[in-house]
């Protein structure tokens, strides 16, 4: 007992000792002209990045119970680009009700969670360049014909409650029958309770790499509604802002979302590809 | 200051007003289909019990500790996502495929009214108890058959006592509705959600539901005072 007690004491006095040190070095640090976020993970030395970590195969827990997918992926780069190391790095998990938040209250500095850009969200937060675009996508069986939106009038689609999309497919005459979750609606759709699952396209691509979904089902309608991803940034944080968008143009300049997409076995979308011959226009011109 | 930066322009949508009235209707729908299923639950189950017979007073008590001891919440999940695909199923065109005979709303009207009527049968007991044997031994005297008995001395006596408590049941499954949104059935939460998702006006939209829920059950409590003060015998209660 005595034991544990004194080694309780030692580790809480190094504690104390290293968080003394570097405060001390950090006023010597902080005399550089770095200010806002930028300047804090500089000081830091480690980046803290809220994460998806139920969107396979974009933000996931990995077979080893780490952090996977291809924003892991992305955030590593960014990491590299702005502290030298892809292992600086803290990931915290977000859900999309609370991002936002998370963001705003200073608990993560940068969200690289799937969010699509829109004008509500910018005002409240910035947003990076755009890095990534998902549009609405239905995934159905393959042997009951659906191949248009049109197919789908008077007929039920299961989706997710509260998504963007559900007044738009609502007006274009489908009946939506919305969940909570996304494990309700497939174990709906499975049950037969609807004729498609309405979700992002990008959501869809993860459920058919399962091999119990690739075998019958498919995302044969053409994607709907697509919206570019942004990465989520404080506001008024413009060197942060700066730093991260040379980071995000430098990587797909380099083809890396073009190869993330082949590595995580995710269909391969014009859009990185336009983007990628955008940033080498833009790499060039510099 | 807050209440003038309401926003409610969404309420001129022609597409949310639809949705408003369809959840509107459809929570009145579900409201009264399962105050009316949970108090016939109620009444049977407690007649069944009036017979004394042990093997039916377990099996009603099992019913009563099944429904009354776990959420509805589950009740509704386990019968929309496991019960539904053990029984029939059939074609709908809607789908293309076969689907679970139990539709969502179903679903949740038999979840919920036999999750309230499990209480019920408790609150029509707690009323019949409350008779006074003497008044029963006398109706058996006079003559009364068991099923007489029963519906013309015991129910309008139990009744009257156990009114307060049948109606605090009743506000609770009107507002245990709202689950019925968890499997998709397209009540007025269901869609207040959807709403002030798209709107980023959760305040808006909730101080709107606030107001329906108050009013529905509002009148459900005025009707069951006047009932209450209806049915009233002097002398008997207060």
């Amino acid at each position: 007992m005595i034991i544990k007690k004194i080694c309780k004491f030692l580790t809480l006095a190094s504690i104390i000792a290293v968080i003394g040190a570097c405060s001390s070095t950090d006023n010597t640090s902080n005399t550089s002209t770095e200010s806002g976020t930028l300047g804090k993970i500089k000081n830091r030395d480690k980046i803290i990045i809220g994460v998806k970590a139920d969107y396979v195969p974009f933000g996931f827990i990995g077979e080893n119970g780490e952090n996977a997918g291809l924003e892991i992926d992305i955030a590593r780069y960014l990491t590299s680009e702005i502290l030298q190391s892809d292992q600086k790095i803290e990931f915290v998990p977000v859900v999309a009700a609370n991002r936002i938040e998370f963001l705003q209250q200073g608990k993560v500095d940068l969200l690289i969670a799937t969010m699509n850009d829109t004008e509500k969200r910018r005002q409240v937060i910035d947003f990076s360049e755009q890095y990534y675009a998902s549009g609405t996508g239905l995934l159905t069986k393959k042997d009951n014909g659906v191949s248009t939106w049109d197919d789908l009038k008077g007929k039920k689609v299961c989706g997710i409650q509260g998504s963007f999309y559900n007044k738009e497919l609502t007006q274009m005459g489908i009946e939506m029958v919305n969940f909570p979750g996304t494990a309700e609606a497939y174990t709906a759709l499975k049950d037969g309770r609807c004729i498609g699952f309405a979700y992002d396209d990008s959501g869809i691509v993860g459920k058919l790499l399962e091999p119990e979904w690739g075998e019958d089902w498919h995302q044969a309608v053409p994607v709907i509604l697509v919206q570019p991803w942004g990465m989520g940034i404080r506001k008024d944080d413009q060197l942060f802002l700066e730093a991260v968008n040379n980071a995000i143009l430098k990587m797909e300049a380099e083809g890396f979302i073009v190869q993330g997409e082949q590595k995580w076995k995710i269909p391969s979308t014009e859009y990185a590809k336009e983007r990628m011959e955008k940033a080498k226009q833009l790499m060039e011109n510099k | 200051m807050v209440l003038l930066n309401l926003n409610y322009t969404w309420l001129s949508d022609p597409t949310y007003q639809a949705w408003l009235k369809e959840g509107i209707f459809n929570t009145i729908a579900l409201s009264l289909i399962c105050i009316v299923m949970s108090s016939i639950i109620g009444l049977i189950g407690v007649w069944l019990q009036s017979y004394g017979k042990k093997w039916i007073n377990n099996i009603i008590q099992f019913y009563i500790q099944i429904f009354r001891n776990t959420p509805p919440l589950v009740q509704m999940f386990f019968l929309f996502f496991v019960l539904a695909n053990l029984i029939s199923k059939v074609y709908d065109p809607t789908t293309g495929v076969d689907r679970p005979l139990l539709g969502s709303f179903s679903s949740a009207a038999i979840a919920l009214s036999l999750f309230a009527g499990a209480f019920n049968i408790e609150i029509f007991r707690s009323g019949i108890e409350a008779v006074p044997k003497t008044t029963i031994e006398a109706a058996e005297s006079l003559g009364f058959s068991k099923v007489q008995c029963f519906i013309q001395i015991i129910i309008p006596l139990a009744f009257r006592i156990c009114l307060p408590a049948l109606n605090n049941n009743l506000v609770n499954l009107i507002k245990t509705t709202t689950l019925a949104s968890a499997i998709a059935t397209p009540e007025l939460l269901y869609y207040a959600g959807q709403i002030y998702s798209d709107n980023f006006a959760t305040l808006e939209v909730m101080l709107f539901i606030w107001v329906i829920y108050v009013a529905l059950v509002g009148i459900l409590v005025i009707v069951m005072h006047w009932w209450e003060s209806k049915l009233k015998i002097p002398g008997y209660g207060n």
